[in-house]
């Protein structure tokens, strides 16, 4: 098997805050290979977004890593000095922002913020650039791309500024692109245009993505595999297919049926009692314990890790074995 | 059909825009931004009606004009057989009330939720005196808060809780209409439902009639009875949640169905919308819709069309489209 372009390994990231240390992130583990598209999906607040960060060493201060590595084509870019990895990670990967509006620089014609990375990388000369900036322009179905390479982002609307931001993303040919909501701003008519656009550049380009969002649906259209956090772990990963049909963590299961379904309607929505657990406080037990519809007495100790249960797929949950009789119990209780 | 609660006439809400002195002094006429532009609904009594477009096609507005927070342009809003203006009496207010988008700026964070609903209660004098104190913890049981939450303040409780202090505040007043603007889009999956379930439970339990505005299709499917979808400042298509579900009538609709992603795996959107939607500034004179959409013929770029009965029963559409033979949906 081919290296994976990037691997996170037991990632750990703290963040100190006022009311002591908040361990946002405990002990990520994932992996990308070349082409495949991978969806990370979590509640607010369950580290999806600091471990993306982490990745291209975009953590917010205070936030930082204090244990595990990542690995871009089986370099340890954690253990590099700063400009040297910043140099090793945008080499193959690039980023998606997912507010287009702050993402761009409000002075700056849209061409110019294309340009800058392919000048600065690649050492492209400004024409070049700037010829480069109008095709990316035209890949990412942007109409009109001469023109609206002299444009200023606020000209532009919502929808193609994402598109902007992606062709930004796409200017130094990544490998892998990582996304971050890139669609959660937007209207359901360009949400569909814009995931159709990333679908076709994967398609096109062998391009690998790692998708960060909590739209269950957004993920199972444009992603190969799929990761679930919680509470800063991954409780649980599969393919898409494993985990939208059969999921093997209450957690999973439960967000599956709390979502309407727009070509059904449920007789009543499942909900989630209560919130997520406080990471500044220390995690002894299974976190989910305390919301957990299926949730038993012996349930609490220890936290569960997360085992393979068959198929090339992880769960962290005592009980997974209880997994088939979890329709049936949610049944009754309704 | 029911007695209606809520009836709008002819709405419609215009922002005048901002001209430059030199297109003053050239005496352009001043643009003006068409948010609401002519619209007519009816929400029936005890009955859910949920309000879908984009961003920009005016449902937040038509809410707004509800509930008479702005002063519509011309038409006029009707709450049973009493008109109500954009100036209304304290007992008129009372009886369409509004739940906001953001649990987090629609309250007043130097104010407990025991302050916050005290207030009202004492200002439309709805209860005793004496009984503000109890109202204040039967409202807490209703949303299904603990009574200690009134001694504290919003920046206490989470996003759903918020919302729920958020629709206890409305409910304060026993209105008969509740506006919910986006009252779920703020708001984490897991916690989403459960606002929606309460929502539903309410709406039983008090008879409410209810204008939900929201743009999450999935959602509007789960709560409403009958749904209405704006574009640009107009409404396009009207009927029951399951005929405009299942048999969507206007080629707006049929896309915006299209695009919402499933969950199934290996699922693609079949159809994308080309283009975007258009300006409320500038509108077009044809029918509002036909720049993106894939059916338009000549007709529809000089006529505009008015909603005409179609499809289900008390299903309409303003397509031209609409009463054509069925191939040529197609």
């Amino acid at each position: 098997m081919s290296t994976p372009l990037l691997q996170v390994e037991d990632l750990h990231i703290d963040v100190p805050t006022r009311r002591g240390l908040l361990h946002a992130v405990r002990g990520v583990s994932f992996q990308v290979s070349p082409g495949e598209a991978l969806g990370l999906v979590g509640e607010s607040g369950c580290g999806k977004s600091l471990t993306l960060r982490a990745i291209l060493d975009l953590l917010p201060h205070p936030a930082e890593i204090v244990r595990g590595r990542v690995l871009v084509d089986g370099v340890d870019v954690t253990a590099l000095p700063r400009a040297a990895r910043r140099k090793a990670v945008s080499a193959s990967i690039s980023m998606v922002f997912q507010d287009s509006m702050t993402a761009l620089n409000p002075l700056m014609r849209i061409g110019e913020q294309i340009a800058e990375a392919p000048m600065a990388r690649l050492g492209y000369s400004h024409t070049a650039a700037r010829q480069r900036a109008v095709d990316l322009l035209k890949q990412v179905g942007v109409p009109d791309p001469d023109r609206r390479a002299r444009a200023y982002p606020h000209q532009l609307s919502g929808g193609l500024r994402q598109r902007v931001v992606i062709a930004i993303a796409l200017s130094c040919e990544p490998r892998l692109l990582l996304c971050d909501e890139p669609t959660t701003a937007l209207d359901v008519t360009i949400q569909a245009q814009v995931l159709q656009l990333l679908q076709g550049l994967r398609r096109d380009s062998d391009l690998a993505m790692l998708l960060v969002t909590h739209d269950l649906a957004v993920v199972s259209e444009t992603c190969d595999r799929l990761a679930v956090m919680y509470a800063g772990r991954v409780v649980e990963d599969g393919t898409i297919g494993q985990l939208v049909l059969e999921p093997r963590h209450p957690y999973t299961f439960s967000l599956l049926r709390s979502v309407p379904d727009p070509e059904q309607v449920r007789q009543r929505l499942l909900t989630i009692p209560g919130s997520p657990p406080d990471l500044v406080q220390p995690v002894g037990s299974c976190p989910f314990q305390p919301r957990c519809v299926f949730g038993k007495p012996d349930c609490g100790q220890p936290e569960p890790a997360l085992v393979e249960v068959g198929g090339a797929r992880h769960s962290a949950c005592h009980h997974v074995d209880d997994a088939r009789s979890w329709a049936d119990t949610v049944q009754v209780h309704a | 059909m029911t007695e209606a609660a809520l009836t709008v006439t002819g709405l419609s809400q215009h922002f005048p825009l901002e001209q430059s002195t030199l297109d003053r002094l050239r005496r352009r006429p001043r643009p003006v931004l068409r948010a609401v532009d002519g619209i007519d609904l009816v929400v029936g009594r005890g009955e859910t009606l949920g309000l879908v477009g984009e961003s920009g096609c005016g449902k937040s507005t038509l809410g707004r004009c509800i509930v008479g927070l702005y002063e519509p342009t011309a038409g006029e809003v009707r709450f049973g057989t009493e008109v109500l203006d954009a100036k209304r009496t304290r007992e008129q207010r009372r009886h369409v009330q509004m739940v906001f988008q953001d649990p987090y700026s629609s309250l007043n964070p130097r104010m407990t939720v025991g302050q916050t609903l005290r207030e009202l209660l004492r200002l439309h004098q709805l209860v005793a005196r004496a009984g503000v104190d109890a109202r204040c913890r039967e409202l807490m049981h209703l949303v299904g808060l603990p009574e200690h939450a009134l001694a504290s303040y919003p920046r206490q409780f989470s996003g759903g809780q918020r919302q729920r202090i958020g629709i206890a505040r409305a409910l304060a007043l026993e209105p008969q209409v509740l506006v919910a603007d986006e009252p779920v889009s703020a708001l984490d999956v897991s916690v989403q439902a459960n606002v929606l379930n309460l929502l539903s439970d309410l709406k039983v339990e008090l008879g409410l009639s209810m204008l939900f505005v929201a743009h999450n299709m999935a959602v509007v499917r789960q709560v409403c009875d009958r749904v209405a979808v704006m574009y640009l400042g107009r409404i396009v298509e009207t009927g029951s949640t399951t005929d405009v579900f299942s048999r969507p009538q206007h080629p707006y609709t049929r896309l915006l169905l299209a695009s919402v992603p499933r969950m199934r795996p290996g699922h693609v959107a079949e159809q994308t919308a080309q283009g975007e939607p258009g300006s409320p500034v500038d509108l077009p004179k044809g029918c509002r819709f036909a720049s993106r959409c894939p059916l338009a013929f000549d007709r529809c770029l000089v006529e505009d069309p008015a909603l005409s009965a179609a499809g289900g029963f008390g299903q309409q559409a303003a397509c031209h489209l609409v009463g054509a033979p069925e191939a040529a949906h197609a």
